[in-house]
């Protein structure tokens, strides 16, 4: 205990610095500025920026592309809220009711609360992860095969269950989803499945393309249906910020959002996109209103960016803690990236 | 009578059906050794079920020739303009197929005027190209003559 305060004192010193918050500073707004881009997140975020910190040296570097990842995840929160784009998987749910909120003229309020909401559970998941590093590696370790596909099942059922409307239907796009997974090399059998020759379909179909596009294609139809085009909202300047009912309402949530979203990035690979619904599922079901969520409840926008937020840390956690992998598929990016240079 | 659910659901069944149809080319396995085949097929399966019963009781949704489509002009143009994106990174570039789509989407279906649309078109196109490319070095795909 004694030597993580010591090393915290050190890397305090270290980051506390003028010129080390400047750079994180500059990371922040760049990140921001390049999250905002529908459909660029965090990931992509800092493999396009990385040249940019080429020419500084090592803790400058890094504490400018953590200022990128978290600046690049905010941004990501604004598309959601705004344009109902999310920039990742992790903001999908963000898009629900910040976009609703937004729809009423609360977008200013929104945003303010996913800016918060991210900060508490930024800072919190950080100082949660010096202390129990080495006992969540070994937990981390204990997840099979087995696991995961409770994991999975567990989120498809839940799907079902935080549908509004038909439980078929929601049975039905579960479905759809898993069929579009199909798409790509076969891990077992090494077959390229339903790719008609395009190598780019080998990788298969990622999860923000389908989100981005499915979401976008969405709007696009439900305004073509539409008469009249909706109108612009114009709030004043004392309207964009939060009231004290939307704090209250906005505050259990970011802390139940922080605690889960840490425990569940703690799992190596790509669970926490299966769990940002299973945490969803689970704030409407504890929440006092759950009729309102999915229109426009502040509960849902401060849930969801204090859980997305709270995982930035964690995985990078697992292949720290672990030696392993936390995906696959963003390591071979990063490579591809670097690679590139 | 055609309603919107009973539409959505033939979709699903088409899906399910044309999945079927091109697993055909792949060894389906068995329950204890499930070949590539396996798990589409199940799905696909599973999709006709699920759109079989939403069509079922889909008789008391809105009906398909009720539902307005007052802005299909925008939504066709959206879609086409996707759909040339993806035609012309490959074959024009970046710059000229941005340009383009910038030029068709302002000037074409917004109806904005020439020089805001001329001034959005070059910043956008050759200002993100410029920043991507030439200062972030992320190679992006170019056209005749290089452009």
């Amino acid at each position: 205990m004694l030597e993580t305060i010591q090393s915290l004192a050190l890397g305090f010193s270290v980051a506390l610095s003028p010129s080390v918050l400047w750079y994180g500073f500059i990371g922040c707004v760049v990140g921001t500025l390049v999250g905002v881009l529908p459909g660029v997140g965090p990931l992509a975020g800092i493999s396009l920026l990385l040249p940019v910190t080429f020419g500084l040296d090592a803790t400058r570097a890094v504490v400018m592309l953590a200022g990128i990842y978290y600046g690049a995840m905010y941004g990501g929160s604004t598309t959601s809220i705004l344009m109902r784009i999310p920039g990742e998987a992790a903001s999908v749910m963000t898009c629900i009711d910040g976009y609703a909120m937004a729809r009423k003229g609360r977008a200013g309020a929104a945003l303010a609360i996913a800016a918060v909401g991210s900060y508490v559970a930024g800072t919190v998941s950080v100082i949660a992860l010096m202390f129990l590093a080495p006992p969540l590696a070994s937990f981390a370790l204990r997840f099979g095969p087995a696991e995961y596909f409770s994991l999975l099942l567990l989120g498809l059922l839940v799907l079902a269950y935080m549908n509004s409307g038909s439980m078929i239907k929601g049975l039905a796009m579960a479905a759809l989803g898993l069929l579009l997974g199909m798409i790509g090399i076969d891990q077992m059998s090494g077959y390229f499945r339903f790719a008609y020759g395009i190598a780019e379909l080998g990788d298969g179909i990622g999860v923000v393309p389908v989100a981005v596009g499915l979401f976008g294609l969405a709007e696009i139809l439900l305004t073509a249906g539409m008469k009249n085009p909706p109108e612009v909202i114009k709030p004043r300047l004392r309207e964009l910020l939060p009231s004290r009912q939307e704090w209250r309402e906005a505050n259990m949530p970011i802390w139940r959002g922080t605690v889960l979203g840490f425990l569940i990035g703690i799992i190596p690979g790509s669970a926490h996109v299966i769990s940002t619904f299973v945490s969803y599922a689970v704030e409407r079901k504890v929440s006092k209103h759950p009729e309102e969520f999915g229109k426009g409840a502040v509960a849902g926008v401060a849930f969801a960016a204090s859980r997305g937020r709270s995982r930035p840390i964690t995985p990078r956690r697992p292949a720290r803690s672990c030696r392993c992998s936390p995906s696959a598929c963003r390591v071979r990016r990063w490579r591809r990236c670097c690679w590139r240079r | 009578m055609l309603t919107t659910d009973r539409a959505a659901g033939a979709a699903l069944v088409v899906i399910g059906l044309i999945t079927v149809w091109e697993s055909r080319r792949f060894p389906l396995g068995s329950l204890h050794r499930p070949g590539p085949a396996y798990m589409p097929v199940l799905l696909a399966l599973l999709l006709i079920i699920f759109g079989i019963s939403v069509a079922l009781l889909g008789s008391r949704s809105q009906r398909l020739s009720e539902v307005g489509w007052h802005e299909w002009r925008h939504a066709v143009g959206i879609f086409a303009a996707c759909a040339f994106s993806a035609w012309g990174l490959d074959h024009l570039g970046y710059r000229l197929t941005m340009a383009a789509v910038l030029v068709f989407l302002l000037l074409v279906l917004e109806r904005k005027g020439v020089i805001l649309t001329a001034i959005l078109t070059v910043a956008m196109a050759w200002g993100s190209f410029l920043l991507f490319d030439t200062l972030l070095r992320v190679p992006l795909p170019r056209g005749p003559f290089g452009i």
